[in-house]
């Protein structure tokens, strides 16, 4: 696992037992959902890890628990123990493409509901336009950004 | 029709109808699409569609290195834009297991305090726009026009300043700039008891804000909102004083809260709030120890600028810094800070390149902004925009 | 980062209304606005002036009346074409619609608050319908979801509308050249004044209201770019 270097006690658990380890959570007094994220190691297998991050009002505790998937696997959503998960996991969704089991509402966030591809990626090229500052001559100019058949739109 | 899912709803015996509160709206504080459901007046359900404002932030830091990365975060939360660099700097300087000296510490939560205020005061101001009393809002940027000269003094940009470093700051502050401070906070009470006369006991704005959006401890803390949002119905979390970063373990202020819950109590929690950044910045000006104000490792921070005209190897060291960046060592780091608008984190993954593996902002308004429903049920339209305001969510750090 | 006045435009600017030669008639059967657009006899003629929008010539007269134009010895009348005159009162009231995006619009807000009163160059309210305002200000970066809700709003606007480009991310794209943004407003809607900065300074903001004022009280459609 990564170096932890902000203190918080970090600890990777399987799909299958996020219910049950935020379940005790939930009991333990972690009130606040402070963050859910993903992010993406293209080299390693699996790829995304998507990350929950707690807080316990009583004494200030934080921690953290991490899942890591693979494309096709789908994790089980927690938004009925957190309810402020659906539009994290939602976003998760959005960016990665990571699907989330029992989510009332699993669809695209920040993006247009029409846009192909999931943006956060490392796989998805970053975009935007070639731009052209008039210092190289017409020869040397970069070739225009690739984004595979298929990818996005 | 999305419905959420804490209660089961009941709905109507008859049809509602749908009214867009689109992107473009004075009201929205942004670009904003709110989509309710409403039986006449009363609102029965409100669906907030969020994303027009999504910048790929996230996507362009990893193509940055961490020192240029600094200046895309500034603009996230563009009312508060330092507590977005102080965030992502302290998350960085973890990483690398490093803190800034101490008087580039104080500083920055100088600094910090007084974009606060700044994010305060266009609450104040926006608020009492949207329920119509628009002169508060010209009295709020009076104040506001003061703090961005002192920025632009300080460093020479109004808004997005960008004035730190990792390791420090990258200069010390000019003369002139603690005494610009020091004469705004003497004239500020004056002037927060004018906002006072306006707005604080006046009939009107307190009915209109009175009782509106209350929302419950219980479930303030179940939809986890953090900041005044959370302290106004009665719990008592501030970043400050929960998990102290940079000096403010070593400040003496209070931590607001109210009991009530309802937009008033909001007000009331961010309107003091300004009183007791006004009580840091005094302190912080009293108090400020001299020294350096950025560390002396040359992989990490810019050597002095001095030395750069005369060492070679703070030149090259510069020039490292300034093309490939410092590499941290791979592992990852959350940083939270106080914003004016909760809990605001940066959770930087290094994978021992120069350029960040994932940095992700963890903004207090995406929070805030889906307990929305849970606010205007049952209220009417103008009542859902009072409710709204009081929410303060700035939708550059919900998109990003 | 101050904004000097490099307007890279074709047209001189026109200050203190240098230009604007109108006639001032002893006429008193007429009142108002009066077609004169060839002169007789007059003492001075003014030449070279710009066409209008019709093509037609602008040449008026400048009679020379004693005491000065414009003293209390004039007969306040003046005469011009109701092109002029509507171009006149279109620059001096155009009413913004409030399309504050991001960072600019606040810089947007503080514009319209009291220390840059934008008020007192005719901006008075920030209209919130489309249908009743004439300028956008595309202030902050455009998005791929805002970008048909920003065409579906100009196309509301009626005729004649303006467009200013505020900031660098409206302009082109500002700082961030990736998927998530339209790299400029231009792609979109067709813009008259780009502002750069990040965030452009009020003071650059009402330069950029000014040179747009200019443009539209001449009667001329150039892009004028802001740096």
């Amino acid at each position: 696992m990564i170096r932890v270097a902000d203190g918080i006690p970090t600890a990777v658990v399987a799909a299958e037992q996020l219910l049950d380890r935020v379940g005790e959570l939930r009991a333990d007094g972690y009130d606040l959902l402070v963050d859910l994220f993903a992010y993406d190691t293209p080299e390693r297998e699996p790829r995304f890890d998507v990350v929950y991050l707690f807080h316990r009002l009583a004494d200030n505790a934080r921690t953290r628990l991490k899942v890591q998937v693979g494309e096709e696997v789908a994790v089980p959503s927690i938004t009925r123990l957190y309810p402020p998960a659906e539009w994290y996991e939602r976003e998760v969704y959005d960016m990665y493409g990571v699907t989330f089991a029992d989510h009332p509402d699993l669809r695209r966030i920040l993006m247009p509901d029409d846009w192909i591809g999931h943006p956060l990626r490392r796989d998805h090229p970053l975009g935007g336009e070639v731009v052209d500052y008039g210092l190289r001559p017409p020869a040397e100019r970069v070739a225009p950004i690739d984004f595979p058949e298929g990818t996005t739109r | 029709m999305t419905v959420l899912r804490d209660s089961e709803p009941t709905l109507p015996p008859h049809e509602t109808m749908l009214l867009n509160m689109g992107p473009q709206h004075p009201s929205t504080h942004g670009v904003l699409r709110l989509m309710l459901d409403l039986d006449g007046e009363v609102v029965v359900d409100a669906h907030p569609d969020i994303g027009f404002l999504h910048t790929g932030i996230e996507k362009s830091c990893e193509y940055r290195t961490y020192h240029q990365a600094i200046t895309l975060t500034d603009r996230i939360d563009y009312l508060s834009p330092y507590s977005n660099n102080l965030a992502y700097v302290n998350a960085v300087e973890k990483l690398f297991g490093i803190s800034a000296p101490p008087r580039a510490s104080w500083l920055r939560v100088l600094i910090a305090e007084l974009h606060r205020i700044a994010s305060h005061l266009v609450f104040v101001g926006t608020t009492s726009l949207d329920l119509a009393a628009s002169s508060v809002f010209i009295y709020c940027f009076r104040e506001r026009e003061e703090l961005l000269r002192l920025m632009e003094l300080l460093s020479g940009v109004r808004m997005m300043t960008s004035f730190i470093r990792i390791g420090g700051l990258p200069a010390d502050v000019p003369p002139g700039f603690l005494e610009g401070v020091a004469t705004f906070i003497d004239r500020f009470p004056a002037r927060l008891a004018e906002y006072d006369d306006l707005i604080r006991e006046n009939p009107i704005f307190k009915q209109r804000m009175v009782g509106i959006g209350k929302i419950s401890a219980h479930d303030a803390t179940r939809w986890s909102l953090t900041g005044p949002n959370l302290r106004a119905s009665g719990v008592a979390y501030d970043v400050r004083r929960a998990l102290p970063y940079e000096v403010y373990g070593e400040l003496e202020f209070d931590v607001i809260t109210e009991t009530a819950g309802d937009a008033y109590a909001r007000y009331l929690v961010r309107r003091r709030e300004l009183e007791e950044s006004a009580k840091i910045c005094r302190q912080i000006v009293a108090r400020l120890p001299s020294g350096p104000i950025r560390i002396d490792d040359p992989h990490i921070a810019y050597p002095k600028r001095e030395l750069i005209h005369s060492s070679m190897e703070s030149l090259i060291h510069h020039y490292k810094l300034a093309t490939e960046g410092p590499i941290p060592p791979p592992g990852e780091a959350y940083a939270a800070v106080e914003s004016p608008r909760g809990e605001y984190g940066v959770h930087v993954v290094s994978n021992g390149t120069n350029l960040p593996q994932r940095v992700r902002f963890r903004a207090p308004s995406f929070a805030n902004l889906q307990a929305l429903p849970l606010l205007v049920r049952g209220h009417m339209v103008a009542d859902c925009i009072a409710a709204l305001a009081s929410i303060d969510f700035v939708l550059g750090e919900i998109d990003r | 980062m101050g904004v000097e006045g490099r307007v890279s435009s074709a047209q001189p600017r026109d200050r203190a209304g240098g230009d604007q030669r109108v006639a001032l008639g002893r006429d008193r059967a007429t009142s108002g606005f009066a077609a004169r657009s060839e002169s007789t006899s007059p003492e001075r003629v003014s030449s070279a002036q710009p066409r209008d929008r019709a093509g037609g010539d602008q040449r008026v007269a400048l009679v020379e009346q004693p005491g000065g134009i414009g003293t209390h010895q004039s007969q306040g009348v003046v005469f011009s074409t109701i092109e002029r005159a509507a171009n006149w009162a279109r620059s001096n009231s155009l009413w913004p619609l409030s399309f504050g995006l991001a960072c600019c619009a606040i810089e947007m807000m503080s514009m319209s608050a009291a220390r840059f009163d934008v008020s007192r160059f005719g901006s008075e309210i920030f209209r919130v319908s489309p249908r009743q305002a004439d300028l956008m200000i595309v202030a902050g970066r455009v998005s791929q979801k805002m970008a048909p809700v920003l065409r579906q709003l100009y196309d509301q606007m009626p005729e004649p509308k303006w467009v200013i480009a505020m900031g660098a991310c409206a302009s082109c794209g500002g700082v961030y050249n990736n998927y998530a943004l339209v790299q400029g407003v231009d792609k979109i809607v067709p813009v008259d004044v780009y502002l750069a900065g990040c965030p452009p300074r009020p003071e650059a903001l009402i330069f950029a209201l000014q040179q747009l004022q200019d443009m539209v009280k001449r009667g001329l459609r150039r892009t004028i770019s802001i740096q």
